[in-house]
């Protein structure tokens, strides 16, 4: 139960060593800027700073459209293995000659080269797609376009689109309006075609006749392109040559993407990944105090890692200054947690809830046993359990998995032991396959460690789950009264949380000796609890001003019992989620032996019934006993005596996103 | 006539055992589909802005899936109780099997309500985390808070059938 001690380094450093200062305290990665220093900065002192800030800026929002653009093209690096952490690693001064300048500049220009081409191509390819779409119903006229297009002196062409049925009576209007001064010619309908092509070629005398008869009639005209000017099937096989074109050109440029992002992609994550750990760096400066000479920082620091920090700046001794000091009174430090072993891995699950603040209490401890004993009763099968311990160790050892993932996989890993271990004591192996598989019987010695049988005597298991619950509970109000003693509320601790621990145990202790379970005369915790209750209504409506008041708001209080008996009823999940990854078992156990008498092809079934159903199982299962061994700890515990209200400590570091950084 | 009547209720009790485990297994199940399927669209539509978000909204989605499973745990047990499956020995009086059918009810309601509802909360939680992934925990935990009548009633279902002893 530790929050690790924070310290505030104050840095001093000469403007020539400040980017050899910050790198090294990047390196070490354990200091959390504080910042403020910036607003007393004069914008002339840190102007070449920003300047620089800016060009990388440039260069990463460059970088980012390449990788956007190359994306799809990237070679394939193992998506599932780099986030189990198998990053290639390069050293500082290998990743700084990999992420050069100039051999990015090139490839981002060739990319906007390839990105330009491949727009133009794209619009080309629509333009002429649409063209032969709008050209292909006129593949049939025996007219060069230009007639329609552009005319000649004294003809000029117009083409309708006109319903089939009204086509005659079309054609008929126009010639006796029109009678030697046109030339008419409708397309052969057919097939699905509702509409007829029509052209009207006349003297241009005649135009306005003709805009006059073709108004009366239900006919659009169609407008040819001016660029149009050979017989239609002439232009559409142009066209269709044109298309052909275009779509090899893309091809081309597809290939020429695939190649670039082939060569360039390591380059990219290079850049990256060294020029975002440069602005990092830049930005924690940048967040300092600048004067004409130098630049002044403060840090959060974890104690213990003081001497780190000053080992690595003490290269600079002459141009550097270092002033450590304790986080003062109105300070709230971030919050880094601090664990044994086995129980830093539920670390995670406490920064899920928020953390602590810098000054409270760190619950990790605490909660870590409940959460694995829940888990393991929850899941409750051992051989659920075993399959799962083994997966993740072989999981764990073949990768460098680190940080939160590491620390989920461990808490996973003991949560799952301990399901094994309630999966045996309940002979719960695969549901219970070991009684209804007759080959498996020799195993029938595992049964001799069964000490509880939740599905022939639920009730036993029912009142362990509560007992557990009510142990959970009683613990959160001890660790509340713990906490007002810290802050030196004695009463406090003694009236909220005293009072309810003394009712709350002699009412348990109560029904127990009352039961014969205990054995002392009842009578004892009578009176215990008629203290308890005492306690809890003298001192529960001190808030209220008068006595009445005072007197019906402690009466009042001790209706929360019904809350208290809401909390410790809510672990009876512990025995039914329990019974569920045992049914689930015992029902696949069951459908398995059914099929498995099927002629010829029974066992194969029988198999296939058997690992699917229980991988089900195991999916199922596992979700449901995370999720609600979780939430007792959140909603039960946690509301007893625990506040959120901590800042988690982001040190200055070294991050990156596609290859591992390592030494110098 | 007195045949009939006998025959007749010497089955009786097991259509009412059959009736209770069809309401357990078909309304739980209805309530888990219907709920999983409220946060679907609420998945699909953060999947639109976010594909890699797809693990952490189904882990979401796959939570008001647990009714139907348990739905359909109770309708076993109280299948294997009467002897309809698995043993066939075991023969149910008509109150037996009234009682083996009312102990299905418990599940059936409350896995079909809250199965409903933990899928609406389901999805709100999917938008939760579409804004902000880091929140998984709480988004998880949030849903959860409606199983919980689901998994009493489980466990009442349950206990009832422990204990209607057939014999």
């Amino acid at each position: 139960m530790a929050i690790e001690a924070m310290r505030k380094v104050r840095v001093a450093a000469h403007k020539s060593v400040a980017d050899d200062v910050w790198n090294s305290i990047q390196s070490i990665g354990c200091c959390q800027v504080i910042p403020g220093g910036r607003e007393h900065t004069e914008e002339r002192d840190s102007e070449s700073l920003k300047t620089r800030a800016r060009r990388l800026d440039d260069l990463l929002s460059e970088v980012r459209f390449v990788m956007r653009f190359l994306e799809p093209y990237a070679p394939e690096r193992g998506g599932l293995s780099r986030a189990l952490g198998n990053l290639p690693e390069y050293s500082a001064s290998e990743l700084e000659t990999m992420a050069s300048r100039e051999k990015f500049l090139e490839t981002a220009a060739a990319v906007r080269a390839l990105e330009k081409r491949a727009l133009e191509v794209k619009s080309s390819l629509s333009r002429v797609t649409g063209l032969i779409a709008s050209l292909a119903p006129l593949s049939s006229l025996p007219y060069s376009l230009d007639f329609y297009s552009r005319g000649t002196e004294s003809v000029q062409g117009n083409l309708f689109s006109v319903p089939a049925a009204l086509a005659d009576e079309f054609k008929s209007r126009i010639s006796s309006s029109l009678g030697e001064d046109a030339e008419i010619y409708v397309s052969p309908g057919g097939g699905k075609d509702a509409a007829r092509i029509v052209s009207v070629i006349y003297a241009r005398s005649a135009a306005e006749k003709l805009s006059l008869a073709a108004s009366g009639i239900q006919a659009s005209r169609i407008e040819v392109p001016p660029q149009m000017a050979a017989l239609p099937r002439d232009e559409i096989s142009r066209l269709d040559e044109e298309l052909s074109g275009l779509n090899a050109e893309e091809a081309a440029i597809t290939s020429e993407i695939k190649k670039t992002a082939g060569d360039a992609w390591e380059l990219c994550e290079a850049c990256s990944d060294k020029w975002g750990v440069e602005r990092a760096k830049l930005e924690a400066i940048l967040e300092g105090e600048h004067t004409e000479q130098i630049i002044v920082e403060s840090f959060w620091i974890p104690e213990e890692k003081l001497a780190d920090f000053k080992g690595a700046v003490s290269r600079w001794d002459e141009l550097t200054d270092i002033v450590v000091s304790e986080p003062e009174e109105d300070d709230e430090p971030p919050v880094l947690l601090k664990n044994k072993k086995y129980f830093s891995p539920v670390e995670p699950l406490v920064s899920m809830y928020g953390l602590p603040g810098y000054r409270g209490l760190d619950p990790t401890s605490i909660m870590a046993p409940f959460f694995y004993i829940f888990f393991g009763i929850c899941f409750g099968d051992a051989a659920y359990g075993a399959i799962i311990v083994a997966a993740l160790m072989i999981l764990l050892l073949r990768n460098r998995v680190e940080g939160t993932i590491r620390k989920f996989i461990l808490m996973l890993i003991i949560s799952n032991i301990c399901a094994v271990i309630f999966g045996a004591l309940t002979f719960s192996w695969f549901g219970d396959s070991i009684t209804s598989f007759s080959f498996l019987r020799f195993l029938m010695p595992l049964g001799h460690i069964q000490i509880l049988d939740p599905m022939n005597d639920p009730i036993t298991m029912l009142l362990v789950s509560l007992a557990f619950g009510f142990v959970q509970i009683i613990t959160g109000l001890a660790i509340a009264m713990y906490d007002n003693v810290r802050k030196g509320d004695r009463f406090a601790a003694f009236a909220d949380q005293g009072g309810w621990i003394i009712f709350l145990c002699s009412l348990v202790l109560l029904g127990l000796a009352s039961a014969g379970a205990v054995p002392l005369p009842p009578g004892i915790f009578k009176a215990a609890s008629a203290i308890g209750a005492i306690i809890l209504v003298a001192t529960q409506g001190r808030e209220k001003k008068n006595v009445l008041g005072k007197l019906f708001s402690g009466v009042m209080s001790l209706y929360n019992v019904t809350g208290y008996l809401g909390d410790v009823l809510s672990y009876s999940r512990l025995l039914a989620l329990g019974l569920t990854a045992a049914a689930i078992g015992t029902v696949i156990n069951l459908l398995t032996n059914l099929v498995s008498g099927v002629p010829y092809v029974g066992a194969l079934l029988g198999l296939l019934i058997f690992v699917l159903g229980h991988a089900f199982g195991i999916a199922t299962n596992v979700l449901g006993a995370f999720v609600h061994s979780l939430r007792l700890q959140y909603v039960e515990f946690f509301g007893k005596f625990y506040t959120a209200s901590g800042d988690e400590f982001a040190p200055l570091a070294v991050k990156t996103q596609y290859v591992r950084v390592t030494g110098e | 006539m007195e045949s009939i009547i006998s025959t007749m209720a010497g089955q009786l009790g097991q259509v009412f055992v059959v009736l209770g485990a069809a309401l357990a297994a078909g309304m739980a199940g209805s309530g888990s589909a219907w709920g999983i399927g409220i946060a679907n669209e609420a998945a699909a539509g953060i999947l639109t802005e976010d594909p890699k978000k797809f693990v952490s909204a189904l882990i979401l989605l796959a939570l008001p899936g647990t009714q139907g499973i348990y739905g359909f745990l109770i309708a076993i047990i109280a299948l294997r109780q009467a002897g309809i499956m698995g043993d066939a020995s075991a023969v149910v009086t008509i109150w037996q099997g009234l009682a083996i059918g009312a102990a299905c009810l418990p599940i059936a309601i409350a896995g079909f309500y809250s199965a409903i509802w933990q899928g609406k909360s389901s999805a709100a939680s999917i938008l939760l985390i579409s804004k902000r992934p880091e929140q998984m925990g709480k988004a998880m935990v949030l849903p959860a808070m409606c199983e919980t009548y689901a998994v009493l009633g489980l466990l009442v279902s349950f206990l009832m059938l422990r204990g209607i002893k057939v014999g």
